[in-house]
């Protein structure tokens, strides 16, 4: 049944300054919070500890989640983190912060800050209205790689705090390295690295220290129902022992295109994933190959048993279903144990699987798995706390693979 | 209240411990050790499936649904599996096969699924994905007390196991009236589809289980009857008796509240809680099953099941492991710990009422005995208030109130937990106080969500006392709900996980329990009192815990 969500900001002030008080910023959130409390808003009286109304009126204490960081480095994403923000539906931030880092030469005052009140009301539905706080921040470009100290006592104590970085350049940039210090978890899109193999070591250098914050990834998050559907493959014991008999890997990717995002980094974890689980190893890095695309031998060596190369082959596909990530994965077993197992992508909703061993027919089915929008990670990445050490392991795998 | 209530006022006993007569491959509901083995069985040896969200895929199976043009099916059935088919929780080859008398076959079976589909599922209905996932489903006709339709069953299902890899995995699900029950599993047995398999069972393939939809009887005897009917076939680890309440994300919050939390669980017990009420409320009236609500009423269709299921994740003790046995040991001895009212105490202790005219959310509604299929004089209620005792170490003095009814103001589910005031009130000088006691709300349905009331100084320079409520609505930390009941369960029972699944001995010591009530009702000829639709219930409820100074909450 389809839920249709209406997100307004119910109140909010703006200012700029030249010097930031955040005990200005606090105050400020506390005034419109008393104010929503009111009777105007719903609520009981001003002055009361009320923070969320229902339907039929009263007050009600907000559930406090998470703290949300995010930084717009221009124009495009500071409109993408405010509208992803503003369309979360799952799992909402109770306050998030918006860095818009993309500098204003024409401005009076060096800082502008913009604080929101906002409510997500599911219209059809008496469920509560959700309200959360959005701080929007243009800082002064002197102290950009010092934000970690304004952010700090800006963020709600106890809770889990996030930070989203929407474009791919973050490992030169000092606000993120600031940033990163201050944080537990770390939301990054390899997607946004474009068609370069080596950018993907960026990653890499974030997870070999313990300090820094565990990682998601959107590209990752879009390669959830591929890894689901060929993991499913070898689900059945009689088909496992095909997995130690896989020889060729073949996958197709989208290239970068205009807007940068490119499917190249999804290709690589594809196969980091399986080569970690599989315990292969590298024989020798990725080639480029002269059609496009990469080219890369490995090997497994299972339980001592004979060694076997796998060859694997990642190739462009300019194909619009193939957008930031896959059109098609494909995997061959040889031998005793011959199969051929593929997960394709048909359009925007749907991947389709077949397979065929020397055992089993013919089967084959149509998944629903449509694109995710930007908002829709968003929601999945904040439900998400720790470490994931299946990516982890399978980004370290893929950038030992490059050139 | 002695353990002596427990005799019913014509002097049977009701005992409470499982069958003796059930098989001694049945003793494998008690003790958790089993679970050990049971989880071993359940974990993926595919390296490839290591820390994916659905870690556990079911292998493939084949789902016979008897009874399958029936309304479970379209309404819930058919909806969730598609949406669990097309979601990918569901491996290739997963195939259904419905059984029913009607005149149908693979075809208008197909047809009439995607408008259930279409109707109810979450996913989009498409014709490419509608068309691969129909190739899995098929029609068997035939009468369920007619011998042919299993041999027709079986030829079908062994070519879907050569053509879909199914492996000989079945999932038997029992849609149909109760009163199909014992010839769908005799025949099952007869015809060699089904067989017993014992507890250490644990391979992947050829594996069998059954689904029994409540009502699981309507008494002890029948419970026990029906208990031995499909033991006869199936071994307790085989059988998967549903109560969607249980499939409830919010359910299962009750648990993680209770136990994920160090907070609360001091103050659980007699020493602060003073009781406790679990209220589950509906708006509508019996909807057109006038037929079947005779039969059954607000005691059989609410408290035996979903009722008794609430008080016991709330009265409970905390089990070792979040997991099949362990859980469901613990619900079984909190269920044997309670105290049913009997004899004499039925009268005092309980109260049922029937719905008349009335208006319920501005819309005039008939009265039940004008309904569609009830009888006239019926003496069926639609409303049920009681009070029980638990005898534990935890509870012993501290009375449970439960109640439910039909057309009553407004559709609710909720636990309070009502706790002593304080021993000494050291404020009692400013003068009059509003000092009611704290009270922990945990709403099941709708706005699910926890709720504690407490007392708070109101700003100001004299000192004045007033009640405040501090609320976690689940929706407005998590947002959108979680999957359906009937989606989650499904996949637990395609997974072998029966820990959301109600188990014999607690569903014969849930209708022990309501034995005697039933028998006192029969018996003494207790009055129903009639209540006015869209009000709380009849008055004879208040007055039954006004009668201990305490009232009804109002929800």
């Amino acid at each position: 049944m389809s839920q249709v969500f209406e997100t307004n900001p119910v109140l909010e002030s703006y200012w700029e300054t030249d010097t930031l008080d955040t005990g200005a910023i606090h105050d400020e959130l506390t005034r419109l919070w008393t104010e929503v409390g009111g009777p105007r808003h719903g609520g009981q009286a001003p002055g009361e500890m009320i923070a969320e109304s229902v339907p039929g009126g009263g007050g009600l204490m907000r559930a406090n989640t998470l703290n949300l960081i995010a930084v717009a480095e221009n124009a495009d994403y500071a409109e993408l983190i405010t509208e992803s923000v503003s369309q979360l539906r799952d799992f909402l931030p109770s306050r998030t912060v918006i860095f818009n880092t993309d500098g204003c030469a024409d401005r009076k005052h060096t800082w502008h800050v913009r604080v929101q009140l906002s409510e997500a009301r599911n219209k059809g539905s008496d469920s509560p209205t959700l309200r959360f706080e959005t701080i929007t921040i243009s800082p002064d470009p002197k102290v950009a790689g010092h934000l970690a100290s304004l952010v700090s006592p800006l963020m709600i104590s106890e809770l889990p705090t996030f930070l989203w970085w929407p474009s791919g350049d973050f490992a030169n940039s000092p606000v993120f390295q600031d940033l990163v210090e201050i944080v537990d978890r770390l939301i990054v899109d390899s997607a946004q690295l474009g068609n370069d193999a080596r950018a993907l070591a960026q990653l890499r250098t974030l997870l070999d220290d313990e300090d820094d914050p565990s990682v998601g990834d959107f590209t990752w998050l879009r390669l959830q129902p591929w890894r689901q559907l060929v993991a499913q493959f070898f689900d059945p014991q009689e088909v496992q022992p095909a997995l130690e008999t896989i020889a060729q890997v073949n996958i197709t990717y989208a290239p970068s295109r205009e807007d940068r995002g490119s499917g190249l980094a999804a290709a690589l974890l594809t196969v980091g994933w399986l080569a970690s689980r599989l315990n292969w190893e590298i024989l020798e890095p990725l080639e480029r190959r002269k059609s496009g695309g990469w080219t890369a031998p490995l090997r497994s060596v299972n339980n001592g048993s004979k060694v076997r190369h796998v060859q694997v082959r990642l190739s462009p596909d300019q194909s619009i279903e193939s957008r930031f990530s896959l059109r098609s994965v494909e995997i061959v077993s040889i031998d005793d144990h011959e199969g051929v197992f593929r997960v394709m992508r048909t359009d925007k909703d749907d991947l389709i699987t077949s397979s065929e061993t020397a055992n089993a027919p013919y089967v084959s089915r149509v998944v629903y798995a449509r694109w995710l929008s930007s908002v829709e990670m968003l929601g999945e990445e904040l439900q998400r706390f720790g470490p994931d050490s299946i990516l982890e392991d399978a980004i370290r795998f893929a950038t030992r693979m490059l050139p | 209240m002695s353990r002596q209530n427990r005799r019913s006022a014509n002097g049977a006993l009701y005992d409470f411990a499982t069958d003796s007569s059930a098989g001694p491959t049945d003793v494998d509901h008690v003790g958790h050790q089993f679970d050990l083995v049971d989880r071993q069985a359940q974990q993926n040896t595919n390296p490839l499936s290591t820390g994916l969200r659905l870690e556990r895929v079911p292998a493939p199976c084949v789902m016979v649904i008897f009874g399958v043009s029936g309304d479970l099916t379209a309404r819930k059935l058919m909806p969730s599996l598609y949406d669990l088919a097309v979601g990918h929780p569901l491996p290739e080859g997963f195939s259904i096969v419905g059984v029913s008398h009607r005149d149908w076959n693979d075809e208008i079976f197909r047809a009439e699924m995607r408008k259930a589909a279409e109707e109810g599922a979450g996913a989009p209905v498409t014709d490419e994905t509608w068309e691969l996932f129909a190739q899995g489903l098929f029609y068997v006709k035939g009468s369920f007390e007619d011998e042919a339709t299993y041999t027709d069953l079986k030829t079908r299902l062994e070519t879907i196991d050569e053509e879909r890899r199914a492996h000989g995995n079945r999932l038997f699900y029992l849609a149909t009236s109760p009163k199909f029950y014992a010839p769908i599993i005799r025949h099952l047995g007869a015809s060699d589809i089904a067989h017993r398999q014992d507890i250490y069972y644990n391979r992947p393939d050829n594996w069998n289980r059954i689904v029994v939809e409540k009502p699981f009887g309507r008494d002890v005897e029948s419970a026990r009857a029906l208990n031995a009917q499909i033991g006869a076939v199936f071994s307790e680890r085989q059988i998967y008796r549903i109560d969607h309440y249980l499939g409830k994300e919010t359910v299962q919050n009750v648990l993680a509240f209770r136990f994920a939390n160090t907070l609360f669980e001091p103050v659980w017990n007699r020493q602060y809680v003073d009781h406790v009420q679990i209220t589950v409320a509906e708006s509508i009236g019996v909807e057109g099953r006038g037929g079947y609500y005779e039969d059954s009423g607000a005691l059989r269709d609410m408290v035996q099941s979903h009722i008794l299921q609430l008080l016991a994740v709330i009265a409970m003790e905390p089990p070792a492991l979040f997991n099949g046995n362990a859980l469901r040991d613990e619900k079984v001895k909190v269920l044997r710990a309670v105290v049913p009212p009997a004899g004499d105490g039925v009268a005092a202790k309980t109260v049922r009422g029937q719905y008349e005219a009335g208006y319920v959310g501005g819309r005039e509604v008939e009265a039940y005995r004008d309904e569609k299929g009830v009888r006239p004089g019926s003496r069926t209620e639609t409303y049920v208030a009681l009070e029980l005792g638990i005898d534990n170490w935890r509870w012993a003095g501290v009375p449970f109130y439960l109640r439910t009814g039909k057309r009553l103001p407004r559709r609710v589910t909720e636990i309070a937990v009502e706790f002593k005031q304080v021993p000494h009130l050291m404020f009692q000088s400013v003068g009059h106080l509003d000092l009611s006691p704290n009270v922990i709300t945990m709403r099941i349905q709708p706005d699910e969500g926890i709720a504690l009331k407490f007392a708070a100084k109101v700003p100001g320079p004299s000192t004045q006392l007033r009640p405040v409520r501090m609320d976690f609505l689940y929706g407005s930390a998590f947002g959108e709900a979680g999957p359906d009941a009937y989606e989650r369960l499904l996949l637990d029972a395609m997974l072998g996980d029966p820990t959301l699944f109600a188990r014999r001995d607690e569903v014969e010591t849930a209708w022990a329990l309501m034995q005697p009530i039933m028998d006192g009702w029969d018996e003494d000829g207790q009055p129903i009192y009639p209540y006015e639709s869209g009000t709380w219930g009849p008055s004879r409820a208040d007055a039954m815990l006004r009668r201990e100074s305490r009232e009804w909450r109002r929800p």
